[in-house]
């Protein structure tokens, strides 16, 4: 199978109609978007479009009214408004379209899903059919799935965890271990119906006639005691079933509570970055008040220069009057007979000059210049504050903090917005004691049925057992009234049941061999320790780590278990008889970045198409690139346009 | 993706009929593979199938 293109229109996240197309080579296809961008409603369009459910990390599932894009329904008003995933397919030279949608109109919703094999549409019971056949409910969670799905891995090895039990179904399903069991289902029926024959010929016979009546009597209990073993097994699947959910419910209980402190958390941040932009607002607006001093500075700086001049040189007249006021007076005082300076008597001529010297210096003119010299100096520090003031009042500054303050409170409401919608999606739910009382409920139940289900069986082997001793004598005795056609019948369904009833172990025990040696293999290429040699398969297809010395590794990192669980989804692929695409959503979170450059280098040992739904912190951009390069068939980015609008865009390699 | 390479359950079942069960016809062992493989979804259906596949050997095996 290889997805050819996605149509995602108004579907949770993405408003609009928006398609991608896959080039058709083998390869990966990443798409990168930070966190509540749109990576797992991007995984839930491909999940939709299969099962018709959407799910929430932590594996509750998304209320069909919620899947149609908010703003699209806002924008319908009373108006019916759709949500709509149209995936275009191959197998094997066969073209698939498969479209569903959802009408929401007036409260009420309608659901459509149709399929076109080569263009011609099938019925809507075909449709089920095919659907069931190309992509199975209990095995699509190994073609779509999150980091969370990776860590449920983790219960394979764990024998109390319902959901390992559960997992282990769902891989022998993947695996085709079902065909073979229900072939033995079906042939052992068979022969219990050959055997009832055999006893029916006997009782017909005088000499084999208590014989037939213990044989049908042994064969009706035979018959309840397998009966009740089939019941309990169903309600052993129901527990197990309920067991999961009170799991997952737990765990999305305690995904609530984290993300009730996120919420907080980001409420608290939002307040305080509307605080700052508050003020940078007001900044921006004083700054903007005084804008118009921005045309003065030039003529204003010019001005200044001249007066600063002109101050200079009155200050240097003041100076020069100042000083010559002082020697007039000492002049004076003197008598106008020597020099005020060095005190040398003065001749007739010299004390004419000296005169008239000082009297141009001195006297009222030192006012005047003095007065010139404030009124200058005045003039010059009012101008220069409008230089000054202008150089310190940048508006463009305070206009960008006040816009990156605005962004950094839409980004921060955004995301607010995003906790709460999620908030909303995972809804009030049980109290977590609820849970832990009604858990151990089930664990008790589930513990009993199995018990029961020991008992019948232990009874229905006996019987069994008594049945065949019964048949042997009515053999021996000559076969009682049974026709040789009877005979051959009960001979052959009987040899058949064997046949698949010992199928099912032997195929169960070929099938871990070779998963265990394919996930091995894959972890060793993806492995950054050495020391770790191989991985070792449980009957639930639990793996565990095996070093050098041949121990198995008990305090395996949370990024080794990862590693584990994508060397054995990496298995299942190899080793099932069902192969397809794999779309994962974030899976590398747990991993360090060497471990990541190693798994991105065997991705398409995982599966001929993968697509990658990643944040650029767990994948670098350009180190994908340089590691996968043509293998890397196309790149794209989720943007964000509003809290309820996600774009995709393609980008250039 | 329909499970039409059965593989090793294939081998699996036609090893186990000639190691312990050599009487058996390769084709109604075949055959009741291929149909459980090819009507995972609809059990009713299987069985009926099976039956009947069950019953024409059996004739096939009587009238020869």
């Amino acid at each position: 199978m290889r997805y050819l293109e996605l149509t995602i229109e108004n579907f949770r996240v993405f408003g609009g109609e928006q398609t991608l197309r896959f080039p058709e080579p083998p390869g990966v296809i990443i798409v990168y978007g930070m966190n509540g961008k749109g990576k797992t409603s991007l995984l839930n369009a491909f999940r939709w479009v299969w099962t018709g459910t959407a799910r929430h990390r932590g594996n509750r599932q998304v209320p069909d009214e919620r899947l149609i894009n908010r703003e699209a329904l806002t924008a319908a008003g009373t108006d019916p408004a759709t949500c709509r995933v149209h995936l275009r397919f191959e197998t094997d030279g066969v073209a698939w379209d498969l479209t569903r949608t959802l009408t929401s109109q007036g409260g009420s919703l309608s659901k459509d899903v149709t399929l076109l094999r080569d263009g011609v549409a099938l019925t809507a019971s075909d449709t089920t059919r095919r659907l069931a056949e190309l992509m199975p409910r209990d095995i699509e969670q190994f073609f779509m799935f999150d980091g969370e799905l990776l860590d449920q891995y983790e219960k394979l090895v764990d024998d109390d965890a319902a959901a390992g039990a559960m997992l282990r179904d769902s891989i022998e399903r993947i695996l085709g271990v079902p065909v073979v069991v229900n072939a033995e289902r079906d042939v052992r029926g068979l022969a219990e119906s050959a055997a009832r024959a055999i006893a029916e010929a006997a009782k017909r016979s005088t000499r084999t006639r208590e014989l037939g009546q213990a044989l049908e009597q042994t064969q009706t209990r035979a018959a309840a005691h397998r009966s009740n073993r089939d019941a309990e097994d169903a309600r052993i699947t129901e527990l197990e079933a309920e067991l999961r959910a009170i799991e997952e419910l737990q765990a999305s209980q305690q995904n609530k509570i984290e993300l009730l402190a996120r919420r907080d958390e980001k409420r608290s941040q939002v307040a305080r970055l509307r605080q700052q932009l508050d003020e940078a607002r007001d900044r921006f607006g004083q700054a903007f008040a005084t804008s118009w001093r921005g045309v003065l500075v030039e003529p204003v700086t010019a001005a200044v220069d001249s007066l600063e001049e002109t101050l200079v040189e009155d200050q240097e007249l003041l100076a020069n009057a100042t000083v010559a006021a002082v020697l007039s007076a000492t002049y004076r005082d003197n008598g106008q007979e020597a020099c005020p300076a060095c005190d040398t008597p003065l001749d007739e001529e010299h004390r004419a000059h000296l005169t008239k010297v000082i009297d141009m210096e001195g006297g009222e003119q030192i006012e005047v210049i003095r007065d010139r010299v404030q009124t200058t100096a005045e003039r010059v520090r009012t101008l220069r504050k409008i230089i000054d003031e202008q150089a310190r009042v940048e508006v463009s500054t305070h206009e960008s903090a006040y816009r990156r303050a605005q962004i950094q409170v839409e980004d921060a409401a955004e995301e607010l917005a995003a906790l709460e919608e999620q908030l909303k999606d995972v809804g009030e739910g049980d109290e977590l004691s609820g849970l832990a009382a009604r858990r151990d409920q089930v664990t008790l139940a589930l513990a009993k049925s199995r018990d029961i289900r020991d008992v019948e069986e232990r009874n229905r082997a006996e019987a069994a057992d008594r049945v065949e001793r019964l048949r042997k004598q009515i053999q021996s005795t000559g076969g009682g009234d049974a026709d040789e056609a009877t005979v051959r019948r009960e001979q052959l369904t009987r040899d058949l049941a064997t046949l698949f009833d010992r199928a099912v172990v032997e195929y169960r025990d070929r099938l871990r061999e070779s998963v265990q040696e394919s996930a091995s293999s894959l972890f060793r290429s993806m492995r950054a320790e050495s020391d770790f040699r191989k991985l070792v398969i449980n009957d639930r297809y639990g793996l565990r780590i095996l070093d050098s010395k041949g121990q198995i590794v008990e305090d395996r990192s949370a990024g080794y278990e990862h590693l584990v669980a994508l060397s054995l989804l990496g298995a299942l692929q190899e080793c099932s008889p069902i192969s397809g695409p794999i779309v994962m959503d974030s899976p590398f979170g747990r991993l360090d970045p060497d471990h990541v450059r190693r798994v991105v280098g065997q991705l398409n040992a995982l599966a001929d198409q993968v697509f990658l739904l990643v944040h650029e912190g767990e994948i670098d951009r350009w180190e994908a690139q340089d590691q996968l390069r043509s293998r890397l068939l196309a790149q794209y980015e989720l943007r964000r346009l509003s809290a309820y609008n996600t774009r995709i865009e393609e980008l250039s390699s | 993706m329909r499970m039409n390479e059965l593989g090793t359950l294939r081998e699996t079942v036609q090893a186990l009929r000639e190691r312990d069960y050599p009487d058996l016809p390769t084709d109604l062992v075949d055959k009741i593979l291929d149909i459980e493989a090819g009507n995972v979804e609809d059990r009713g259906r299987a069985r009926d199938l099976v039956t009947r596949a069950v019953n024409d050997h059996l004739q096939d095996e009587m009238s020869s």
